[in-house]
């Protein structure tokens, strides 16, 4: 193991403490202010590869920007989560396109599975494409750089939409009940886990439960897609960032009849969508969430 | 042709609903709403579903008796109903969207 990437794998202890490797080789823990290293990764979400109409005839391309934007970045993500809506139809040849686009990233890759990508198969389409090697649930977790990090899927139930479904639930519990509450917790979602808008169905049926669950932590960063465009809402210790679409954008609450594809201008198409920064500071407490667009 | 189609076409042209029969009921889905909600058929009929919005929808039974999958715009997906009986559906992209099909003795 490199020195540097040694140094990037544990320089996140969550104690605001950092280990450097000395010329001498031994191991000393240094106040965390002397790590100039950000710990950061990429949300994108809601491409809908096989939408092929206005406001984008195009998805694939606009995938591809943000793809190469991710690449071009000096400092490259830990990883970069999909979530969800990687598809329009859960159509075989649109699960092999995202596939060989999203297969170009040179971070690690992590899918959720969205609403679309569970049309008439349950999910047998993306799970094909996108399942993880030796994942037993849909949904997991992992400790990365002192961030407790969870995905959670709430698109099972196709007559509830969102919904997490109590074993998911009974399984968070459990998931959180050994991780110390001082440990930052990273959550995401492809539908919110609040509640945006009841008209457009922008809410999860049961997030209440997942989210006492989540009440001890001292801080809560939910990241979630699905209603393509960007909102921030904080409830109690919990930050909510819903997410841009890779590929067009949908009406705010309350302003059209339906969520269907807001018919942006073409010349305003690029700046209503995008992909997102995070970084996550020393301690890892708070989170920096930064919404690029493509124009 | 035979007599019996001959017969068939006779009533068919005589009596409009008959006609109307032969191409069978359209649930059409548009501004995010199945239309009509409500349809009463008789068993053995072919229902077809259109999608005139701009959103992708589909059509799917609450028990998975019938599940047109993901509709593109202008996509159209037929099922006949064989057993009689209340069939309850939704669009699994906006569970909001509520329809039902009565299904009765032929």
């Amino acid at each position: 193991m490199k020195r540097e990437d040694f140094l990037q794998h544990v320089a996140w202890t969550g104690t605001g403490l950092v280990w450097t490797l000395s010329s001498a080789g031994t191991m000393t823990a240094v106040a965390s202010a002397a790590d100039a290293r950000a710990f950061s990764f990429v949300q994108i979400s809601d491409s809908h590869i096989g939408f092929h109409q206005a406001p984008n005839e195009d998805v694939g391309a606009t995938l591809q920007k943000a793809i190469t934007a991710i690449n071009a970045m000096p400092t490259q993500p830990a990883f970069v989560m999909h979530t969800g809506d990687i598809t329009h139809l859960s159509k075989a040849d649109q699960f092999d396109t995202a596939k060989q686009l999203l297969s170009t990233i040179k971070a690690p890759l992590i899918t959720i599975p969205g609403e679309h990508d569970m049309l008439g198969d349950s999910g047998k389409g993306y799970f094909a494409a996108f399942q993880r090697s030796g994942q037993k649930d849909p949904w997991w977790s992992w400790d990365q750089n002192g961030v407790h990090f969870i995905a959670l899927v709430n698109v099972f139930n196709f007559e509830k939409n969102g919904l997490l479904g109590q074993q998911q639930i009974d399984w968070l519990a459990k998931d959180v009940a050994s991780v110390k509450s001082s440990t930052p917790v990273v959550v995401f979602s492809h539908v919110p886990l609040y509640t945006v808008s009841t008209d457009f169905g922008w809410f999860t049926e049961d997030s209440a439960k997942a989210l006492a669950v989540l009440a001890k932590f001292d801080s809560v960063t939910a990241l979630n897609g699905h209603i393509h465009q960007v909102m921030e809402h904080v409830e109690g210790k919990t930050h909510f960032y819903t997410a841009q679409s890779t590929a067009y954008p949908q009406p705010a609450p309350g302003t059209a009849p339906g969520p269907g594809p807001l018919k942006v201008p073409a010349d305003k198409l690029l700046s209503t969508i995008g992909y997102r920064n995070i970084t996550l500071d020393v301690r890892g407490r708070t989170a920096k969430v930064q919404d690029q667009n493509f124009a | 042709m035979t007599a019996g189609a001959l017969m068939a076409g006779v009533l068919a042209f005589s009596i409009p609903q008959a006609g109307a029969q032969a191409t069978g009921p359209i649930v059409h889905i548009k501004d995010f709403k199945f239309d009509p909600a409500t349809l009463t058929i008789k068993a053995g009929t072919s229902v077809k579903f259109i999608n005139d919005d701009d959103d992708a929808h589909t059509a799917t039974s609450s028990t998975k008796a019938f599940d047109s999958g993901g509709l593109d715009t202008h996509d159209s997906w037929s099922h006949t109903f064989a057993t009689p009986g209340t069939y309850n559906y939704i669009c699994a992209v906006h569970p909001y969207m509520k329809g039902v099909i009565t299904v009765t003795a032929p």
